[in-house]
Formats: structure tokens, C-alpha cells, sequence
């Protein structure tokens, strides 16, 4: 079934790859713009604790909403296509991006950060110069965590129109054609665990020193 | 110098207040430790010296400057700090740590480079090993050391210091304290040291305040203190063996006698302290030790009367 779906990709090339360019680039613009909004507000809500309990549980609560009804909640409000899934799919990585940054953030090292408001540290230099560099490890694993969401998440995406990879396994399961299915789960499945994989080994050369403090 | 004026702070208005129309004097050059009770407004007082908590009334002055005035963060940088658990940084090396608040101050490389080499040595520190080092290479004592030389690099006339030594072993404690009083011997700072350790306030504090529910109660020399304590809660304070820590304010040297003694039972050393003598007399059940110099020869002897009327 296996060498089937890989027969089958090799006669559709340009099908396989331009699903692969769709999945690839819906993942990727939706992180940017997950990091772009999520980064700057653990930041915003460190400085100015008393707004994180809200911002924390709305985005918790936007956590529990299963992807696929996301999906579809999109539709009517953005119709079909490649955007509404980009915004579905930023909703699914903003939590852990969010969390982990927040989190690590607010749980850096106290004596240091006291030691740097004793020593003349103004309340931006203590972020830049010891919050930052600090909660940088946990900021990173947040963003791995939801790489890989995404990148599996954006599987449901041909449900609302938004091609990707995820289109093979819609077409295999109408079909009932299991190596049509294989075509995109596999790739998928090979996407999410090798990012997972290159990502954690960024994560230990990137942290070696400042992870074992 | 330090002065604090009628400072007040109340937390909460309507409590109690946490420091009580304070006034203290430091003069230049000398180290008061701040002690009392948990709660009795210590560590409040000397954070208000580098508003790290704003008093609510009074004023304080830093040098003829007064604080209450002054931009908090530039303030900050002219007064040395240091904590209990040091907080060191750790994604920065012993170099860059003890460079801080040079780097704030904007001073320029080569100047950071000798001060920070200059520091180490003045902590008992070998540069070449340490500078490139992460604060978890490095052992506890090493790592207060280092804090006391990053709160010393931009050379502030006043240096605040938070139970410096509280997160140290005994032994090492004891040895880090006699160390710090070297230093500074060395170089004139006028030091606040808080710290609920009583063997440490005599040890280090030219001068003792002793505070209890935001006011100083006792505010003298150990010497003093231990001797003529101002109340009974001091006494009680300082404890039913006073009399004994006070012994250890004075050298053997200050109380010895010429001439070696006829049948000493034991010897001291002219650099120990007169509680550490008595101990060895107790010991040794004598009312003479002989006293001898680094290199074992007797330059004098020590009655049991001559220690009594210290």
C-alpha cells in the first residue's frame, strides 16, 4: 500500500509538491503571526501583571475549542480559502507560544532580577538585559510545541477549502483509498516529527550554557 | 554619609507602620549592621536608602544628596547592593557580571577590563581562572565573593548590604566575614548591613542598631551594647552570654602581660580573640596561658584577671 502512495506521487508531482508548498506555507504564516502577537504580549503582561489572569484565561479558553470547530467558525466569517485556515491555525499556536513566554517570563531567576533593580537597572534594560536572555529557552519550547501543532493541524484544513497536504487524506477517505490517504499522512506525520526533532536539537545548542544554570 | 530623618513608613494606611519616625546617623567610612526581630522593620529601613520602597514620610540623604529628590535608577547605580542569594546572573560570565554597572555607567572597555581583573584580586580571586566562568561553575563562598565585587565595581561611596552571608555554611561564613572586614579596611565605604546574626553584627559593625517594631531601641558599639544593653528586651536580645561575646571584641594582644609565665598549662595565639582565650583556660583549667607569636616563641602571658577587667 506503502510503495502504492509512493508510485502515486511520483506520476503527480506537481500535485504532491504544490500541496506540500500549501501545507508548508499556511504552517509558516500562521507561526509568524502567532509569534508576532504572542511574544510581545507575554512581555506586555509581565510588566503589567494585574491584565495577565484575564489575557491568560481567554487564551486558555480558546485552547479547549477543538481545531475542526475552529474551522468551521471561520467559514462564515471569512469565507473559504487558504485565510481562514491561516487564522484557525495562528488561534491553535497562540496558546503555547503565550503560555510558555508568559510563564518563563515571570518565573526568571527573582534575586537576579532584584539584583538588577538594586544595582541601577531600569524596568526596560531588566527585560532586555535579564527577562529576555533568561526565559529565551522556555519562549523556544513554547514555539516548538506549536510548530508541530500546526504543522498537524493544518491537516483539517481542506475542510474549509485550504488545500495542504491534508487534501490527499479528504480525497483518500472519500475514495476509500487507503494509499491515496498514506499520500498525505505520512509526509505529514514525517513533517511534525522531524521538526519536533530539529527543533529540540536547536533548542540544546542554542541553551547549552543558560538551561543547566 | 547616611543620614535618615523622621522617616516613616507605613505599608497600609491606618497599620501600624513597618518603620516608626526613624533617625539614624552613619558617619562615613563605618559600618552599622541593622538587627533585630523578624518583622521589626530592618530590611525596610535600609531598602529606603536606595528606594527600593519609597518611605512614606521623612527624608533620607546620601552624601549631602537628598534621595527623596534624586531619578531612583540613577541613584541605584552610585550604591552598591548586595543579597542573600547574591544573584548573580547566570547567562552572564563572573566578567560580565561584576562589569554591570560599569556598563551602565557607560565607561569604556579597557577601563572595565582592569577594574574587573582589580576586583577579583581584591575578593581573593583568580582573574585568569574566573572571568570566563558561569556563576553555577562556581562554588557558594565564590559566588558571594563575586557579588561583593560586582557591587564594588563602579566604586560607590555606600554599599547596602542583605544578610550577605546568610545562605553560607558556618565555617565558611566566619572566614567570608573576616575577609569582608579586610576589605574593608581597604577600601572606605560607608556599609548598612542587615542581618539577624548577632555574632556577624558584632563582628563587622563598627556600630549596632538594634530595631524592634520600627524603632532603634539601642544604637552603639558592640562593645557598648553587650556591656550596657538599653533595655531589658535588648538584654534578652543579645543574650544571657553577652558578657562572653563581648570577650570576642578584643584581641589577646589588648589584655596580655609581659614576661612568659612561670608553669603555663597551655598557649594562645597574640592574634586570637580574648573569648577564644578564656575558652582554652576553661579548658585547660589554668588562670595563666602563655602567649605566643605567629612563630611559636612566648612574647607574654594571659591572666584569667586580666581578661575579667577587659
Amino acid at each position: 500500500m506503502l510503495s502504492k502512495a509512493f508510485f502515486w506521487v511520483v506520476d503527480h508531482q506537481t500535485e504532491f509538491f504544490r500541496a506540500l508548498g500549501q501545507h508548508l506555507l499556511m504552517s509558516g504564516v500562521s507561526m509568524a503571526i502567532a509569534l508576532a502577537i504572542a511574544l510581545p504580549l507575554a512581555v506586555l503582561i509581565v510588566n503589567y501583571g494585574r491584565f495577565a489572569f484575564g489575557v491568560i484565561n481567554t487564551i486558555n479558553g480558546l485552547r479547549t475549542i477543538p481545531s475542526l470547530a475552529i474551522l468551521a467558525i471561520m467559514m462564515p466569517l471569512l469565507g473559504i480559502g487558504i485565510m481562514p485556515s491561516i487564522v484557525a491555525l495562528t488561534v491553535l499556536a497562540l496558546p503555547p507560544i503565550l503560555l510558555n513566554a508568559y510563564v518563563g517570563l515571570r518565573d526568571v531567576d527573582a534575586d537576579a532580577v532584584e539584583a538588577a533593580i538594586g544595582m541601577g537597572m531600569s524596568r526596560s534594560q531588566v527585560l532586555r538585559k535579564i527577562r529576555i536572555p533568561l526565559a529565551a529557552p522556555a519562549m523556544f519550547a513554547g514555539a516548538r510545541t506549536a510548530a508541530v501543532q500546526v504543522l498537524a493541524g493544518a491537516t483539517l484544513a481542506p475542510f474549509i477549502g485550504g488545500g495542504g497536504l491534508g487534501d490527499f487524506i479528504a480525497t483518500g477517505i472519500g475514495m476509500m483509498d487507503t494509499s491515496r490517504l498514506l499520500v498525505g499522512a505520512v509526509p505529514i506525520a514525517i513533517l511534525a516529527l522531524s521538526t519536533e526533532l530539529i527543533l529540540g536539537r536547536v533548542e540544546k545548542h542554542l541553551f547549552a550554557e543558560s538551561t543547566t544554570a | 554619609m547616611i543620614r535618615m530623618e523622621n522617616v516613616t513608613k507605613r505599608y497600609d494606611a491606618g497599620a501600624a507602620p513597618s518603620v516608626d519616625n526613624l533617625t539614624l546617623e552613619v558617619p562615613e567610612g563605618s559600618t552599622v549592621a541593622l538587627i533585630g526581630p523578624s518583622g521589626c522593620g530592618k530590611t525596610t529601613t535600609m531598602r529606603m536608602i536606595n528606594r527600593l520602597i519609597e518611605p512614606t514620610e521623612g527624608r533620607i540623604f546620601v552624601n549631602g544628596e537628598d534621595v527623596t529628590k534624586a531619578d531612583p535608577v540613577q541613584l541605584r547605580r552610585h550604591i552598591g547592593y548586595v543579597i542573600q542569594n547574591v544573584g548573580l546572573f547566570p547567562h552572564m560570565t563572573i566578567a560580565e557580571n561584576i562589569a554591570a554597572v560599569p556598563n551602565l555607567l557607560g565607561w569604556d572597555q579597557p577601563k572595565i577590563v582592569k577594574r574587573t581583573e582589580e576586583l577579583l584580586g581584591l575578593v581573593g580571586l583568580d582573574p585568569q581562572e574566573m572571568l570566563k566562568r558561569y556563576p553555577r561553575q562556581l562554588s557558594g563562598g565564590q559566588r558571594q565573593r563575586i557579588g561583593v565585587a560586582r557591587a564594588l565595581a563602579a566604586d560607590p561611596a555606600v554599599l547596602l548590604m542583605d544578610e550577605p552571608f546568610g545562605a553560607i555554611d558556618p565555617i565558611a561564613r566566619a572566614r567570608l566575614q573576616d575577609e569582608f572586614k579586610q576589605i574593608l579596611k581597604r577600601v572606605r565605604k560607608t556599609v548598612v548591613l542587615v542581618t539577624h546574626d548577632l555574632d556577624e553584627a558584632i563582628r563587622l559593625g563598627d556600630r549596632i542598631a538594634i530595631m524592634r517594631a520600627g524603632k532603634i531601641v539601642q544604637y552603639d558599639t558592640p562593645d557598648a551594647v553587650l556591656s550596657n544593653p538599653a533595655d531589658e528586651f535588648v538584654a534578652n536580645f543579645v543574650g544571657i552570654d553577652r558578657a562572653i561575646k563581648r570577650l570576642s571584641l578584643f584581641s589577646v594582644a589588648d589584655a596580655m602581660l609581659a614576661g612568659a609565665p612561670s608553669s603555663p598549662a597551655a598557649s594562645v595565639a597574640a592574634s586570637a580573640n580574648l573569648r577564644e582565650a578564656l575558652s582554652l583556660m576553661v579548658a585547660a583549667n589554668s588562670d595563666v596561658l602563655a602567649v605566643v607569636d605567629t612563630g611559636g616563641i612566648v612574647t607574654g602571658h594571659l591572666t584569667r584577671n586580666a581578661i575579667f577587667a577587659i
